[in-house]
């Protein structure tokens, strides 16, 4: 019926709508499957958890506390995050590792606009994931103002080791 | 040949009814959403106030407008929100709410939400799709002359069919692991809603949480596929919704049981609107509405 009708033009015009949907569908069904790439367990490293329908899987308690080292004069500082985060953002944050990476380089520009060439920032996260008990989620020994921010693995992430209750 | 099937069932016309009735939707709840932005003056809370941003990777150039320029966004956005649902300029108003929204998306992590990109890939499918030939402004102020008037093709309503099996069956394979098949989060949240009426003495029962745990994995995996088939399409269609609603009832996920909901509502045939609308005129002894399927 319509095939026979429509001209090499229009049929062309389809081939490409068809190419476009298969083009679509096939991002919509590899992007959500991206964690696989990495290594540990998705609700606690977030590696790949978003734009993946993870949805209600972890419940993710945290508490956060970030230091700035300067290693010129051997001072450091503990971070107030309320004075340059909301209290929601803060409570986003601390749970997840890629925006607590965000926060450190944010520290560490900080620091350089006050005049510390080579600011260190370390972080002690302590988080607990679906009743586990608490455990570090960043390793506390690593500059993060060192780490860039990349897609790879993030090795300054720890392992989740705790078990559940 | 199966390329040559492939193309006469994806550009078969189909009436343009489901898609509209789901566009009226996607409309009224982002401008309900919108509106709630104001209310609880979330723009400030989330966008003014803050003085440093999270970002996306690939992102970091988006910046928020300075104060009160970002309720003047928000406002157009609404607006946008309100032409899409009455189908008035529908291809402007679509393209240009896909950028309003992306960017207030894309403004800060800390806000994202798997219902707001799912919002944001539904947006993109309704851009190509011809949503405004049915229930719209846009077919009163310009109507179109034939007996095709208020069809499109067949795909701009299997896409969105598409997107949503896409979106159930993950949500629905990620529950597959280990703390979810021990019942977790759901415990921990659940358990603690004993005092809501009817159903709280229930939730105190580990049985009632696995049922629950097991049944929604069950849903999505098993359930989504069997919205596809038309023997089934209704029981499943009627479990999604008391779902959804649950979802509601237990945690604060805004608009997305609501979408949902409407999304499903494009796995019945594409006419199902006049059917409806027909059923409802037999009930009420009124004329019927014309029908208009060619193809069907």
């Amino acid at each position: 019926m319509t095939t026979q009708a429509i001209s090499p033009r229009r049929r062309l015009g389809r081939r490409v709508i068809m190419g476009l949907i298969a083009l679509w569908l096939a991002f919509q069904i590899l992007v959500p499957m991206r964690h696989h790439l990495y290594p540990g367990d998705t609700s606690w490293t977030e590696l790949g958890h978003r734009f993946a329908w993870q949805m209600k899987l972890r419940d993710k308690r945290a508490r956060a506390e970030f230091v700035v080292h300067d290693p010129a004069t051997g001072q450091q500082y503990k971070v107030n995050m309320l004075r340059h985060l909301t209290p929601r953002q803060i409570s986003k944050m601390t749970p997840r590792p890629d925006m607590i990476l965000q926060f450190a380089h944010h520290l560490a520009d900080l620091a350089r606009a006050r005049g510390i060439e080579n600011p260190e920032v370390r972080v002690t996260v302590l988080a607990s994931l679906n009743g586990r008990p608490y455990d570090y989620l960043i390793d506390p020994s690593v500059d993060l103002a060192a780490v860039p921010r990349d897609l790879g693995n993030a090795d300054w992430i720890m392992p989740l080791v705790s078990e559940m209750p | 040949m199966v390329l040559q099937k492939l193309e006469d069932k994806l550009f078969r016309p189909v009436d343009m009814a489901s898609l509209a009735v789901f566009r009226i939707a996607f409309g009224a709840l982002l401008l309900w959403d919108v509106v709630k932005f104001f209310v609880f003056d979330w723009i400030a809370l989330m966008y003014v106030r803050p003085s440093f941003h999270f970002k996306y990777y690939g992102f970091e150039w988006v910046e928020p407008w300075p104060g009160s320029l970002m309720y003047l966004h928000f406002a157009v956005t609404g607006a946008l929100a309100f032409l899409i649902m009455i189908g008035l300029f529908y291809r402007v108003a679509i393209v240009l709410f896909l950028f309003m929204f992306s960017y207030i998306f894309l403004l800060d992590q800390t806000e994202y939400l798997n219902h707001f990109y799912f919002v944001i890939l539904l947006n993109v499918l309704l851009v190509f799709a011809p949503a405004n030939r049915v229930y719209a402004i846009d077919a009163l102020i310009r109507p179109r002359e034939g007996p095709g008037a208020h069809t499109g093709p067949a795909w701009a309503v299997w896409i969105v069919v598409a997107q949503m099996e896409i979106m159930l069956v993950f949500a629905g394979i990620v529950k597959v692991n280990p703390d979810w098949l021990a019942l977790q989060p759901l415990l921990l949240w659940l358990s603690p809603q004993t005092h809501l009426p009817l159903i709280g003495p229930l939730l105190g029962e580990t049985w009632v949480i696995a049922v629950g745990a097991y049944g929604v994995i069950a849903l999505h995996i098993l359930g989504a596929p069997l919205l596809l088939w038309r023997r089934t399409r209704l029981a499943v269609f009627v479990l999604y919704v008391l779902f959804h609603i649950s979802n509601h009832v237990f945690f604060n996920i805004g608009i997305f049981p609501w979408l949902t909901i409407a999304g499903t509502t494009i796995f019945f045939p594409p006419d199902w609107p006049r059917r409806f609308e027909n059923k409802a005129r037999e009930w009420l002894r009124a004329p019927r509405a014309p029908a208009g399927v060619a193809g069907e």
